[in-house]
């Protein structure tokens, strides 16, 4: 469960103009809840996003993991609940190591990393079964090198990445953007699955309208730093991707 | 050549090899590049001759001038992680103050000989004992970089974000890489020292030149990615380089003189460098 | 195709690694090997006197000598690189010059695989290379300078001197034990023993520039990093209207007023010689070391000029030769 209280973000430029990117943001998912959060650029959704994760503190306000608060905490403590999947897929996964590697890096996030030999059968067992979710072939190439797959075998890489340990919490940062409209879908069927049965609370960053209404439970719109608006159920269900669209860069707080 | 040269360059081969090793762990699995080296290795060397002078056994020296190897890497790591300062800017200021750590520690005097005491090669063959070592040295390595602690530090040197990201304490890996590689470092100066019979305060110098270029000529022989090859790869450019030089200091039957050995060494070290790549396997 | 090229390359380079073995060739001569450990104008006069030294016992290079030269730039890596090629040309005497060199060859010595003779080396004991167990073939020639008569010939030049600046790289082995032989002397001439460091030639003229502010004197013995970069220090000491006192007699044309030691070249001639004797069949152990048997007084009187020093007649008499640019 993520609780995200009266947050606040300014960012000091030279010429001392103070910029407040997040203005007292109020936020909580739920276990099995899938968030969708869009709004225009420069709205302040990567930020949000690096204070979650424990790359930017806060000027002001709180975050809870699981009711336990972790506002000052370490991007390495909060690991252990939390997995982040990066807008860009270079980024995300290291491109000299084969995806058994990525993947067995991935496995142990926020855990005690022994001396044990990283290569073991369960383990190649468990990484194939969970390529296979992707259905992209990915499975038989666990000893290529990550660079050679292309821009959106990557991204999706980084999302099974990202669910193969405990993590409760998953941030998803535009993880369709490298993707054809069927492979999409896939990943996004996949992650839906994943966080349901698995229980974990999800907030993920779309500039995909139709993708923000078909999946997930709720949508939230972010506007000058704050929560502007939330859809859920029917009204979500029954918002086309224009309104959408309109609605988030015309609201006036 | 005869076959003692072979020989010898095969010994100072496999010891500099160790010390690329260190070097390959804190340039290529950290990515740091560290010239702690030039300070390191005489450490290690010095540690070393100085209990050997006391009378302790080579063996517990050489194992003893690793820890302070290690210890050097910590500060480097220190110097680098805690106070902000440049990676290149720590290993350089940490080089420059163990001159002065490493004369204290051999009494004031920069030159002690260590003909007349016991050296792990005292009754064992050269050849054999630093073979023997060395494998040692590669398969720890290996083995060390083959797990998921190893797998954490290669992947701060990939890609530092996805190192955070992984719940790495990218600090902290720093500074073991460190402390790992100059041990590695300090080990190959003891080795050297008890070799050669004596410790020179003065015989760090360039020891990163050597420690890359052997590193680099080895990376052109064993262009693979796995930690394995990379061990591999630091021993057999290590001898290499050796065999070069060796080679080089005949060359005055081609009419070349004495001053233009580091020519030679330069030339052929580069013809190892165009030699065309072999595909990745 | 490729393939066939990379078999011809790797044959190539495999069969001229071994192509030199044709150097191993029978020796009518006596063959004498010198590793030197750095290239330095007083080291290459001491060769050359070794080259000498030869030739007045009668051994001509090219007609019953084979003398080889190697330089290890200062790495002792090198020099043992250096010392492993020459032991393998079966040489009948291999000379180090130089500390290092010579401590390169010390394990082929104690097999008695060789004759080792150094030359150059101001502290043979500290250096160990004067061994306890007597069966080493080991022996040579200190350029030790007795220091006792070089601080004489300082106050009697300068009868008000009371501070003495040295200028050394730690890490030469000849000049830490120089500067703490110095130490305890300048207490019994009621002198003041300043000591200035450097790591490398470079750091030097700042070093110089600072020290003689603070001396009346400045002493550099044979210590390689600071004779590097001597003019530097005569330049400094000059604006500051100080003399430079020096143990090798090739440095008082610099500029230096004065030095009291013995000529690198003529060690280099009773190296050559000591050598001989080995050649002609005595066995190398027997030899003690030896130091330098002659001491050359030089002073030079335009440096003295600059300085308003007057330097006392009976100084000029026992000197062996004057440098007076003026007179001629």
């Amino acid at each position: 469960m993520l609780e995200l209280k009266n947050i606040c973000v300014t960012f000091r430029s030279e010429g001392n103009l103070e910029r407040i990117i997040l203005n007292d943001l109020n936020l909580t998912i739920n276990p099995g809840e899938f968030v969708m959060l869009i709004g225009e650029n420069g709205a302040g959704k990567s930020t949000l996003f690096n204070v979650v994760s424990g790359f930017l503190k806060p000027n002001q306000g709180q975050i809870f993991f699981n009711h336990k608060e972790v506002t000052h905490t370490s991007q390495s403590f909060r690991s252990k609940s939390l997995a982040k999947v990066m807008q860009d897929p270079k980024l995300g996964t290291m491109e000299n190591m084969t995806l058994y590697e990525n993947m067995a890096f991935a496995l142990k996030r926020g855990e005690k990393r022994s001396l044990r030999n990283i290569s073991d059968n369960s383990r190649r067992e468990l990484f194939r079964e969970k390529l296979t979710l992707l259905r992209m072939g990915l499975e038989d190439r666990l000893d290529d090198v990550t660079g050679s797959l292309s821009g959106g075998q990557r991204q999706a890489l980084s999302l099974v990445m990202a669910i193969l340990s405990d993590s409760q919490i998953l941030l998803l940062d535009e993880i369709t953007g490298a993707l054809d409209p069927k492979m999409a879908e896939t990943v996004m069927n996949l992650s839906d699955q994943i966080i349901r049965q698995e229980k974990k609370a999800a907030l993920m960053i779309t500039h995909n309208m139709a993708h923000a209404i078909a999946y997930g439970d709720r949508i939230v719109v972010l506007k000058d730093g704050r929560i502007a608006k939330e859809f859920v159920d029917l009204e979500k269900k029954s918002l086309t991707p224009k309104d959408l669209h309109d609605i988030a860069s015309s609201i006036l707080i | 050549m005869s076959l003692a040269e072979v020989v010898l360059s095969l010994e100072m081969g496999m010891i500099y090899g160790i010390v690329a090793m260190g070097i390959y762990f804190t340039f290529r699995v950290i990515d740091f590049p560290d010239l702690t080296c030039d300070g390191s290795f005489v450490l290690g060397a010095c540690v070393s001759g100085v209990m050997i002078k006391a009378g302790y056994n080579p063996l517990l020296s050489l194992l003893i001038a690793l820890l302070s190897g290690a210890i050097s890497g910590v500060f480097t790591g220190i110097l680098n992680t805690k106070l902000k300062i440049t990676n290149l800017l720590s290993g350089i200021l940490m080089a420059f103050m163990l001159y002065s750590i490493n004369l204290k520690i051999m009494g004031g005097s920069p030159n002690i000989t260590l003909m007349e005491d016991v050296t792990i090669f005292t009754n064992l063959d050269p050849l054999l004992t630093l073979g023997l070592i060395c494998l040692l040295v590669w398969c720890l390595c290996g083995y060390t970089l083959s797990t998921d602690f190893g797998l954490a530090l290669r992947s701060i040197g990939q890609n530092k974000r996805v190192a955070l990201n992984g719940g790495v304490n990218v600090e902290r890996m720093t500074i073991l890489g460190l402390a790992l590689g100059n041990s590695l470092i300090a080990f190959g100066g003891g080795l050297l020292s008890q070799h050669q019979g004596f410790v020179d305060v003065g015989s760090g110098v360039g020891t990163i030149i050597i420690g890359l270029a052997s590193l680099m000529i080895g990376e052109k022989v064993f262009p693979f990615r796995s930690p394995w090859w990379g061990g591999l790869a630091c021993i057999v450019g290590s001898v290499i380089y050796r065999l070069f030089i060796s080679f080089a200091l005949h060359s005055d039957t081609l009419g070349f003189e004495t001053q233009d050995l580091n020519l030679i060494t330069g030339l052929l070290v580069i013809g190892a460098m165009v030699l065309p790549r072999r595909h990745l396997c | 195709m490729n393939e066939m090229k990379t078999y011809v390359r790797f044959s190539v380079v495999l069969c001229s690694l071994l192509w030199p073995f044709h150097s191993q060739a029978a020796q009518p001569f006596k063959r004498v090997c010198i590793n030197q450990i750095v290239t330095h104008p007083a080291l290459e006069s001491t060769v050359k006197g070794i080259v000498d030294g030869l030739k007045r016992e009668g051994f001509n290079k090219g007609v019953n000598l084979d003398i080889r030269l190697e330089s290890a730039q200062g790495s002792s890596s090198l020099a043992a690189q250096i010392s492993t090629k020459f032991v393998n040309q079966n040489p009948d005497v291999v000379v180090g010059v130089g500390t290092t060199s010579a401590q390169s060859f010390l394990k082929f010595a104690l097999n008695g695989d060789v004759n080792l003779i150094y030359s150059s080396v101001t502290d043979p004991r500290g250096a160990g290379l004067v061994p306890k167990k007597p069966n080493i073939h080991i022996s040579g020639v200190s350029n030790f300078v007795a220091l006792e008569p070089q601080l004489k010939l300082f106050k009697t030049i300068q009868p008000q001197l009371k501070r003495l600046g040295i200028i050394y790289n730690p890490g030469e082995l000849n000049s830490v034990s120089i500067v703490k032989k110095m130490e305890d002397l300048c207490g019994h001439y009621d002198l003041k023993l300043v000591k200035q460091s450097v790591t490398k030639g470079a750091d030097v003229p700042q070093a110089a520039t600072k020290i003689a502010q603070q001396v009346d004197a400045i002493f550099i013995s044979n210590d390689n990093t600071a004779l590097s970069a001597l003019e530097s220090i005569i330049g400094a000491a000059k604006k500051a209207k100080v003399p430079v006192y020096v143990s090798d007699t090739d440095a008082v044309e610099l500029g230096a007023l004065a030095a009291l030691g013995p000529n690198q070249y003529q060690v280099g001639i009773q190296t050559g010689q000591m050598i001989a004797r080995v050649l002609n069949g005595k066995d190398v152990r027997t030899l003690p070391l030896e130091y330098p048997k002659k001491m050359d007084l030089y002073i030079n009187l335009d440096a003295a000029r600059s300085l308003g020093i007057v330097v006392p007649d009976e100084v000029i008499a026992q000197s062996q030769k004057i440098i007076d640019w003026k007179k001629s």
